[in-house]
């Protein structure tokens, strides 16, 4: 061994010996905040008021000095307290361990003005012991009832369980470490952007407009107005205090275009009926009154108890871990294709890990693998996933993510592609809440007719390389049935890969 | 893209307070190392390095030279840890603590890195600043470099010099 390595590995010995901390940042931010709380209430005008009247001077005497100090004292306050702002909001978030929100969602569904009640809508996540409890809702919108089908999932950070409320079932599932994370941070994903905000950028937008007072706490009001599509205008309203409570959110909507005529790939016509009038009023879309961070969690909150009068269809000590993405979408009875998890990069390129089969056919899907390499064009898969795009018929430019084949893993003898997308231009942000349509096509010699509509998830944003190395390269190993990930994967090489389709594409 | 320390402290300055965990993230086991040498026990160190950081990030302001964030934090995180063990009545508590730590291996460095890390310390500003992000925080000699804002032939002898002057010490010590 020469002396360089030498030193080298002794250095590298003594660096694994200092050790890290996973919460040592957080910790450190975490005191930082709370000193700046704690100066804020030094300077806070009602603690000077307070110790002034207990000093034992003179009446006349302490007039002056009140009069003088608390002139002082707000003065300090304006310039040296901690204001929080919008901008603020995702590391006032950030630093919570516990988040929960309570609201309604209103719908204005159906062409003939027909009233739906708003429907409950809740959130509760516990980062620290990723635990989260949440519900969905499908709105079944027919000509003359409107039907919501509400699932309520809650994780207790070992199993989750799924109630429908529609037909009163249960079902349990045990959750691998690497779903627990992936899902906890998808949950908090989903209430930055499916319950607040459509994007992060919005937060720059937003102005303060006003005070007001809720249960005793003073908020600035904040507001902006963004013109989602050509055709839809929305509004939100956000209270939050100066210290950085989180007070209400509300938000609305406006159509303002004409009828759209949308033509699908396959020439058939679709109309989507719009207010004709520019004048059209403001509709409310959500109302969360109860928006708190770092609170005590009620006892009931992530206990997985089946409700009285449904029906478990099975129990936690039978429970199977629910593999990634298993839900299968069967277009035909013999073909299927299965996105399993996806990953959003830094650069707006997209990770997919999927699975396509033809359960009729007896080939194995060996040779379709073999000497593929990292970059080369993608399996040749009974359906394929040969691109993406933004999801949402609102999004009206041109962006199309082409694929290249990254990796395979292969899991209970399923063939696992992972495949990188790169988008051809800038994408928009619209993509964090919507997702991705899935442009596909056929591999095999009898093509069915018609057409499906697929979407995939934003996925779990990764912009560093650790965040890599534990989500995606985690991911990849969970779906190995030898539970390693495929070697030679970094995230610096799928950058450059991403960088040169981009190169590439644009000449 | 990797930010150096002068931008992530006036990006902090300018009020992106967020900013200042990547400073947190990126000098945690430098600062450790600084507290664990004089310490010796590493859940004191653990504290002490996040008061340093604390503190850095209170006196912020007063830092004339934002190139020099890193050789400003250690010396933070050496005062902060000097204190401590003023603060702790140096003979009976040290004494206590390390009787408490011979029982506990994972409290405390064994004999080989504590004699590299008291090496480490004793090297030139720069070379130990260079040598703690490259080896402590595994940033690439390029990273490095745009960390401190120096060019990649410089960092890459200050490296070479640095090992050179560690095996020296070390030999010494040996001896």
């Amino acid at each position: 061994m020469t002396a360089k390595n030498n030193i080298d590995e002794k250095l590298e010995n003594l660096s694994h010996a200092i050790g890290s901390d996973d919460k040592f940042v957080e910790n450190v931010m975490s005191r930082i905040e709370a000193k700046s709380t704690s100066n804020l209430s030094k300077t806070n005008p009602q603690n000077i008021w307070s110790n002034i009247m207990k000093s034992p001077i003179s009446k006349l005497a302490a007039a002056a000095v009140i009069v003088i100090t608390f002139i002082i004292g707000l003065n300090n306050f304006q310039f040296s307290s901690p204001v929080y702002a919008m901008t603020d909001l995702p590391e006032l978030f950030g630093q919570a361990k516990v988040i929960h929100i309570k609201g309604q969602r209103h719908f204005n569904l159906t062409d003939k003005g027909q009233k739906v009640p708003p429907q409950p809508s809740e959130r509760w996540i516990d980062l620290e012991n990723e635990r989260f409890r949440f519900s969905n809702i499908t709105v079944n919108a027919g000509p003359e009832e409107v039907n919501f089908i509400i699932r309520e999932t809650i994780s207790d950070g070992q199993y989750k369980m799924i109630l429908n409320h529609a037909d009163k079932t249960a079902i349990f599932y045990k959750m691998s470490d690497l779903q627990k994370r992936l899902e906890t941070n998808a949950s908090l994903n989903h209430l930055y952007f499916g319950h607040l905000f459509p994007n992060a950028d919005i937060l720059n937008e937003f102005s303060r407009t006003g005070k007001e007072e809720i249960d005793g706490i003073m908020y600035d009001t904040w507001e902006c107005e963004v013109r989602e599509s050509p055709l839809r205008i929305n509004r939100y309203k956000y209270w939050l205090s100066r210290t950085g409570n989180s007070g209400r959110f509300q938000s609305w909507y406006k159509n303002i275009g004409q009828p759209l005529k949308f033509v699908d790939d396959n020439d058939e016509q679709h109309i989507i009926s719009f207010d004709d009038d520019s004048q059209s009023p403001w509709r409310l879309g959500c109302d969360f009154d109860r928006i708190e961070c770092g609170i005590e969690i009620p006892e009931d909150v992530f206990m997985l108890k089946v409700p009285e009068g449904y029906t478990a269809r099975n129990t936690k000590e039978n429970a199977v871990i629910q593999e990634l993405g298993v839900q299968d979408r069967p277009y035909l009875t013999n073909l299927r294709l299965t996105p399993r998890v996806s990953f959003t990069l830094s650069d707006g390129s997209v990770i997919l890990a999927w699975h396509s089969e033809d359960s009729e056919s007896t080939a194995s899907q060996n040779e379709l693998f073999e000497n593929l390499e990292f970059g080369c064009a993608l399996p040749k898969l009974p359906i394929e996933i040969y691109g993406l795009r933004p999801a949402g018929w609102i999004w009206t430019g041109e962006v199309t993510y082409l694929g290249r084949h990254l990796v395979y893993t292969k899991r209970d003898e399923k063939f696992i592609e992972w495949s990188l997308y790169v988008p051809d231009n800038p994408a928009p942000n619209s993509s964090q809440i919507l997702g991705y349509d899935v442009l596909y096509k056929y591999n095999i010699e009898n093509k069915p007719e018609g057409t499906m509509g697929l979407t995939v998830d934003y996925g779990m944003y990764i912009d560093t390389k650790e965040e890599f190395n534990k989500w995606v390269l985690g991911a990849m190993a969970e779906l190995s049935d030898d539970g390693k990930a495929p070697e030679g994967v970094t995230y610096e090489k799928v950058l450059r890969l991403a960088q040169q389709i981009r190169e590439s594409s644009a000449n | 893209m990797v930010k150096t320390d002068a931008e992530l402290v006036k990006a902090v300055l300018d009020g992106e307070k967020q900013m200042f965990a990547e400073l947190v993230r990126r000098y945690e086991r430098p600062v450790r190392a600084v507290a664990l040498d004089i310490l010796g026990d590493y859940h004191l160190a653990n504290d002490i390095s996040q008061e340093a950081f604390v503190k850095a990030y209170e006196k912020l302001v007063s830092l004339r030279k934002p190139q020099a964030f890193g050789p400003w934090l250690m010396k933070i995180a050496r005062r902060c840890s000097i204190e401590s063990v003023r603060k702790n009545s140096r003979a009976a508590n040290l004494a206590t603590n390390n009787a408490a730590i011979a029982e506990n291996p994972n409290g405390r460095l064994d004999e080989e890195n504590q004699w590299l890390l008291a090496a480490v310390m004793k090297l030139p500003k720069a070379e130990k600043q260079v040598v703690m992000l490259h080896y402590f925080d595994q940033n690439g000699v390029r990273d490095v470099a745009k960390i401190v804002g120096r060019s990649v032939g410089t960092v890459t002898k200050q490296l070479s010099r640095a090992r050179i002057r560690l095996r020296k010490i070390l030999e010494r010590s040996e001896k």
